[in-house]
């Protein structure tokens, strides 16, 4: 056994943090931009992609990330840890976000999609300027709930050789066999990451809120 | 009777499931008039407008709007051409009024943003609510969110537009206010098609009235001859009723 200083822990686990923080905005805008597209896609009612985008968020939901992480990994021979990591956890989220955003579209009221036909706006329009907009309101505690999960997910990614602050805590736990305290630094570090998330969409819904201050039902 | 055939229902039928409500129908609508279908709900009143700017596609037989076939791939040449007013509003709650305005002349009329933002300005000025243009809709009164939704229409230049019961959704203090400026836009030749309860609008503004049962025009004529000599049973019932409440 031997001595690390608490210090030296904190640097440690501190370049591990960096790395699993690294890997967050792109996990974040993959699956983002992944479940917009494919949420709307899914709403506009195209007989086989809408089966093939339904078949995709079942398999996803009935798979574990783990698994998922490991298939990438292994499947498309990828190099890079990182890269495998940010690519499985974005096909994986993304099924979600793409549930989360039909549901935040089929919440708008009919008459908007009919107020925006009628002004002659093509579907791709209507969909831009009219609904996606106005889902966020809907959406944000659900998309703030999914991405806290995701970075809950985060913690598994070093079995495919990420150096992200799990890997960084066993380099730690080899050292001083004492896993306790290191666990306990490592949960600290996700639960203030999540609670940062958490804060950030409070912040967001009331932006959000402010132009649509008037209650959903009277404007249906 | 104005002007040439606006629109044009051929032997048009339309069902929801298993109710039928148009069947058969057809009818010419001319050009430059103000025409109120009257009738009870459930008559196919919405519905037979709704199909005008394919809301609602038909099922069979053919409907033709300035001689377009009204069609999927025709929808959205016909919607540059026919605004509609609905009776929920339907204002865009995330844009301004302005925005609310404009959107429709600038991305699918192609118009330059100036223009179509001053066209926009001058209309909420005539129709009293020129100091809203910056506001959003939930900042407005239901009769002034009503008038900017007729603004949001108007600003298309439609050569119709279409009033799926204008007035329903308001306090009845705010009728008056949205009603005037539709007598407005009927008394500048506007090709108008109103679906509404308002006798009194009828009565004052429109050129021709019809009313509307099973899917079918039982009765149409002039405003005047409508109200003072109505000739089918059912008409007589429907004004008795609906003059007496």
């Amino acid at each position: 056994m031997i001595h690390v200083s608490f210090a030296a822990m904190i640097r440690m686990l501190g370049e591990g943090a960096l790395q699993t923080l690294s890997l967050l905005p792109f996990c974040i805008a993959f699956s983002l931009a992944g479940g917009v597209l494919l949420g709307i896609l899914q709403s506009s009612k195209l007989p086989v992609l809408n089966q093939l985008i339904s078949l995709y968020v079942v398999v996803m939901r009935g798979i574990p990330p783990l698994i998922i992480l490991f298939l990438v990994f292994f499947s498309a021979n990828l190099e890079s840890g990182v890269v495998s990591a940010i690519v499985a956890l974005s096909i994986y989220h993304t099924a979600y976000v793409t549930e989360i955003v039909r549901g935040g579209i089929a919440s708008i009221p009919k008459g908007q999609f009919e107020a925006g036909k009628s002004i002659a706006l093509r579907n791709s329009r209507v969909m831009y300027h009219i609904i996606i907009p106005q889902i966020w309101r809907q959406i944000l505690p659900a998309l703030a709930g999914q991405y806290i999960i995701l970075v809950k997910d985060t913690a598994l990614v070093s079995v495919v050789g990420v150096r992200e602050i799990l890997w960084a805590g066993r380099q730690i736990m080899q050292l001083t066999y004492d896993p306790f305290p290191i666990y306990l630094l490592i949960g600290v570090f996700f639960y203030v990451i999540c609670t940062l998330l958490e804060q950030l969409s409070v912040l967001a819904e009331k932006r959000v809120r402010i132009y649509a201050s008037v209650p959903r039902g009277e404007n249906r | 009777m104005k002007g040439d055939v606006l629109v044009e229902f051929d032997g048009v039928s339309k069902r929801f499931g298993e109710t039928v409500v148009l069947e058969n129908f057809s009818y010419q609508f001319r050009e430059g008039n103000t025409h109120v279908i009257c009738g009870r709900s459930g008559a196919g009143k919405s519905t037979l407008i709704r199909c005008i700017n394919y809301i609602e596609p038909i099922d069979s037989g053919s409907l033709r709007f300035e001689g377009l076939e009204v069609s999927k791939q025709t929808a959205h040449e016909v919607r540059k051409r026919v605004a509609m007013v609905f009776q929920q509003f339907n204002l865009f709650p995330h844009l301004t009024i302005l925005k609310n305005a404009t959107l429709g002349p600038i991305h699918a009329l192609k118009k330059p943003k100036r223009g179509a933002e001053a066209s926009a300005f001058e209309l909420l000025q005539r129709v009293g609510i020129g100091d809203k243009a910056r506001s959003y809709p939930a900042q407005l009164s239901g009769g002034q969110q009503q008038r900017a939704a007729i603004v949001r229409a108007l600003n298309m230049n439609p050569d119709l537009i279409l009033f799926d019961e204008p007035t329903s959704a308001l306090d009845p203090e705010m009728i008056g206010e949205v009603l005037d400026v539709m007598k407005g836009i009927a008394h500048e030749g506007r090709s108008m098609i109103v679906v509404t309860h308002e006798m009194g609008f009828a009565r004052e503004a429109a050129d021709l009235v019809s009313f509307m049962e099973d899917g079918r025009f039982i009765e149409t004529k002039p405003a005047e001859q409508f109200f003072n000599s109505p000739e089918h049973e059912t008409t007589q019932r429907f004004l008795r009723q609906i003059l007496s409440a």
